[in-house]
């Protein structure tokens, strides 16, 4: 019995060896994945941060004569980004709004929100949430709403943009944002203070843009004014 | 000698099993792998781990018709087995969502209120899971970096223990705002995943706050070591020209805008072969490769999480192709995972993983010693620095022009392509340098565009190899950390046009490649591209801008070009 005892209690033993060994093995195992140039890198890189740099691997440093050219292959979706839109026939405005940029004013075209119904026809291009469709309704910069965004074009990249009647103001360093949180006739959408940034519109509608950019402008706390222009989409890559 | 009775021979024969036993198959669960078929059907701890070949790759097919290359992958396990799984560490994924109660996502998606869904007006929130029926893709992304380990279910992310938000600044059901894409950039987050950008094919507009946010982040998030932004370098190597919807041509990751400051570390991605995947965007604002995969029908794409359900997400039961796993087979029952995620919008949450991996190995770590990390670490694929690369849709260049040249190496010593960055990620190699890092950068230091050259009138000649080159002398003297260039050309197509910079000490780096995508776009008017081929050389000296026309008819001049670097002096 006691010899049985001590039998069982060698292979019981015995197993523990096994698993200890199997475990060094195991470390082993892993670093002899590793080849050869790796593993010097390693420790090198260990031991001093500025010497070995990015070692190649074995291989391809002896036999590349020349890399491998790449077979391009078509995108599972097809994206055109941007479309660019058809203005031979738009009669663009140039104002005074979009002074320093290559933004007119598309007339005779609105902005539709496309998280409603699509419009059955007339769809001139996709851009950023909007659908832009041919109109007969004026819009007027000079009396804006954000119901009706307007609709700009950037006559040197051909793409259309919405103008949602916001602007992104940066204050000077130091400024309060209580200049613009005090201010009659203006209410913040959002606010970002780390970067002195913040993006504020009209508390009042139908408003002028070009009084309200200018009126921002002259304000001498103020040091970047930008109107928002919705002109592209974030794609997933 | 005394014989052996039968009860003694039993127990040896034991003793000699175990003794097997122990060595021979004690290796796999340690290193977190099922000893399986890498075809089986949904057993084991994490039953789609034995298919997840960026994470071990043993030639694995995954259902594609051909298998990648064996040893083709992170090089994580020695990383794993040191018991580091991105612990501690925080994500923000700005995608179109994330199922935050998927089986193998809930256990490590904060259940604070910090993600954000911006189709309510009061947008933080505990969750931003998918809302519209295309929502899909933040939930693949999530999958890839923090799906939960040996549960049962699914998969195994790079950092299963990492710690995964959401903002859902891609949904369908979202506007996309200037204020949403400044706000996706800030919280209290080590990480941000960005799997997006725009289609390469034209110019994109920077928009300044947003590039303001990210240099907050990198100054001051993460009590002052800043955050990291990994960012997708695009999917456009094969993109349809500028204004077509039928002809092919070759975008640049440094056309858009976003993609051009020192405050993104931008990845390419790979193929289970390892090289660069037939759609990855190239550029010399690349700084790294990860894995992204191919299709999934020729070549492996990446197995991750899907929206559950077998009426929604990449894989459903209505999906076509050839793939049973995406119709609900093979293991895949509930259409809860996916084989064919796939684009630098997997390389990303890949690669973000990895870094999580790299932070919690040492967390104090700055986002400029990540960088320089990934950097030293990385290993060239497909190194030689001679011969050069001729132009992928076959389009003719001028005699003696150069399309694409071979790697690389700066005089610091570093390695780099703008297929590759500084090379495939090492994960291993990346730990193990943090874990001694002694490295020290010194005061970050920007010249904001403190040189420039204008006035100028240099005309390009037409068609020509020969181009005409201008030299700015810059004698501020730092440890270059990138180097971005602003340039101003009158020319009635930019797309025949190539942008390369020489350093003071002869490293050459084409910013933009003759004959790419911009088709009929005229004018360069103050538009950003950035280089990270001159890393850690020095920027003192005299600096060679050449540009080269590639092709007839259109004509043109160059009037201006500024420099701006960052790096420690």
């Amino acid at each position: 019995m006691a010899r049985r005892s001590a039998i069982i209690l060698f292979i019981i033993l015995g197993a523990f060896v096994a698993l200890y060994l199997g475990q060094s093995r195991d470390r082993n195992s892993v670093l002899k994945i590793v080849d050869s140039s790796t593993e010097a890198s390693l420790s090198q890189i260990s031991q001093d941060s500025s010497a070995k740099t990015q070692v190649t691997e074995g291989a391809s440093s002896a036999t590349v004569e020349t890399m491998k050219a790449r077979d391009p292959r078509s995108p599972k979706s097809v994206r055109e980004g941007s479309p660019l839109v058809d203005i031979k026939e738009a009669k663009l405005e140039a104002v005074s709004l979009f002074a320093d940029t290559n933004w007119k004013i598309w007339p005779g075209v609105q902005a539709i929100s496309s998280k409603g119904t699509a419009p059955s026809s007339g769809i001139l291009a996709k851009v950023n949430g909007y659908y832009l469709v041919k109109t007969e309704e004026v819009n007027d910069f000079r009396s804006f709403s954000s119901q009706r965004p307007l609709v700009v074009v950037d006559s040197r990249l051909e793409i259309a943009g919405v103008v949602t009647g916001v602007f992104s103001v940066v204050l000077k360093e130091g400024v309060s944002s209580d200049l613009l949180k005090n201010a009659s006739g203006l209410k913040i959408v959002n606010e970002f203070p780390d970067i002195r940034t913040y993006y504020v519109t009209s508390s009042y509608e139908p408003f002028d843009l070009q009084t309200f950019q200018e009126a921002l402008k002259a304000e001498a706390e103020i040091e970047q004014v930008r109107i928002e222009i919705l002109s592209r989409q974030y794609e997933k890559y | 000698m005394k014989s052996i009775n039968g009860s003694r021979r039993a127990l040896i024969a034991l003793f000699v099993m175990s003794l097997v036993t122990g060595i021979f198959f004690t290796n796999c669960a340690k290193n977190g792998f099922t000893a399986s078929n890498p075809e089986q059907n949904g057993e084991g701890e994490d039953p789609f781990l034995a298919i997840a070949w960026h994470i071990h790759n043993t030639s694995q097919k995954v259902f594609a018709l051909d298998s990648g290359v064996a040893g083709v992958d992170l090089n994580l396990l020695k990383t794993w087995q040191s018991g580091i799984f991105g612990d501690g560490i925080k994500i923000l994924i700005s995608d179109d969502g994330v199922e935050n109660t998927h089986e193998d996502l809930q256990v490590n998606h904060l259940k604070t209120a910090v993600s954000k869904d911006y189709s309510i007006p009061s947008y933080s929130i505990t969750s931003a899971a998918p809302i519209a029926s295309d929502d899909n893709h933040g939930t693949a992304v999530a999958g890839l970096i923090a799906a939960a380990a040996s549960n049962g279910v699914g998969t195994k992310g790079v950092a299963p223990k990492s710690s995964i938000a959401s903002a859902n600044f891609l949904s369908s059901t979202v506007t996309q705002t200037e204020a949403f894409l400044v706000d996706q950039a800030g919280g209290d987050f080590d990480i941000f995943n960005m799997s997006w950008g725009s289609t390469q094919n034209s110019l994109i507009a920077a928009v300044p706050s947003f590039h303001a946010k990210m240099r907050a982040g990198v100054l001051n998030l993460r009590s002052g070591k800043g955050a990291i932004y990994i960012k997708s370098a695009g999917n456009d190597y094969h993109v349809y020209c500028r204004g077509s919807k039928s002809t092919y041509c070759v975008g640049n990751s440094n056309f858009d805008s976003d993609n051009t400051t020192p405050y993104t570390i931008m990845t390419a991605a790979l193929n289970a072969s390892g090289y660069a995947a037939s759609y990855s965007s190239m550029g010399s604002n690349l700084w790294i490769s990860s894995f992204g995969g191919e299709f999934g029908d020729d070549s492996p794409a990446m197995v991750t999480t899907d929206r559950m359900g077998c009426s929604k997400g990449f894989s459903n039961s209505s999906v076509g192709g050839s793939l049973a796993f995406e119709r609900g087979g093979l293991g895949n029952a509930g259409c809860n995972y996916s084989v064919t995620f796939n684009g630098t919008s997997a390389a990303a949450p890949v690669l973000s993983g990895a870094i999580a991996l790299i932070l919690e190995a040492n967390p104090q770590l700055t986002w400029r010693d990540v960088k320089y990390i990934l950097a030293k670490t990385a290993v060239p694929i497909d190194y030689t620095t001679s011969g050069t690369l001729t132009h992928p849709e076959g389009e003719e260049i001028p005699a003696g022009a150069i399309w694409e040249r071979a790697w690389i190496e700066n005089s610091a010593g570093f390695k780099f392509h703008n297929w590759y960055g500084f090379g495939r990620i090492d994960v291993d190699a990346a730990v193990a340098l943090a874990k001694d890092y002694t490295f020290s950068f010194g005061n970050f230091v920007e010249t904001n565009w403190a040189d420039e050259r204008s006035g100028l009138s240099l005309a390009i000649p037409d068609n020509s190899a020969t181009g005409i080159s201008d030299v700015m002398a810059i004698g501020t003297d730092l440890k270059i950390e990138s180097v971005q260039l602003k340039v101003w050309i009158t020319h009635t197509n930019v797309a025949n046009l190539s942008l390369e910079l020489t350093s003071p000490s002869g490293t050459k780096s084409i910013l933009i490649n003759m004959n790419n995508s911009l088709s009929n776009l005229a004018n360069y008017q103050g538009e950003v591209f950035l280089s990270n081929a001159f890393y850690q050389e020095s920027s003192q000296g005299a600096w060679t801008l050449k540009v080269v026309d590639g092709k007839g008819t259109h004509t043109g001049t160059l009037t201006r070009w500024s420099l701006s670097f960052t790096g420690s002096n």
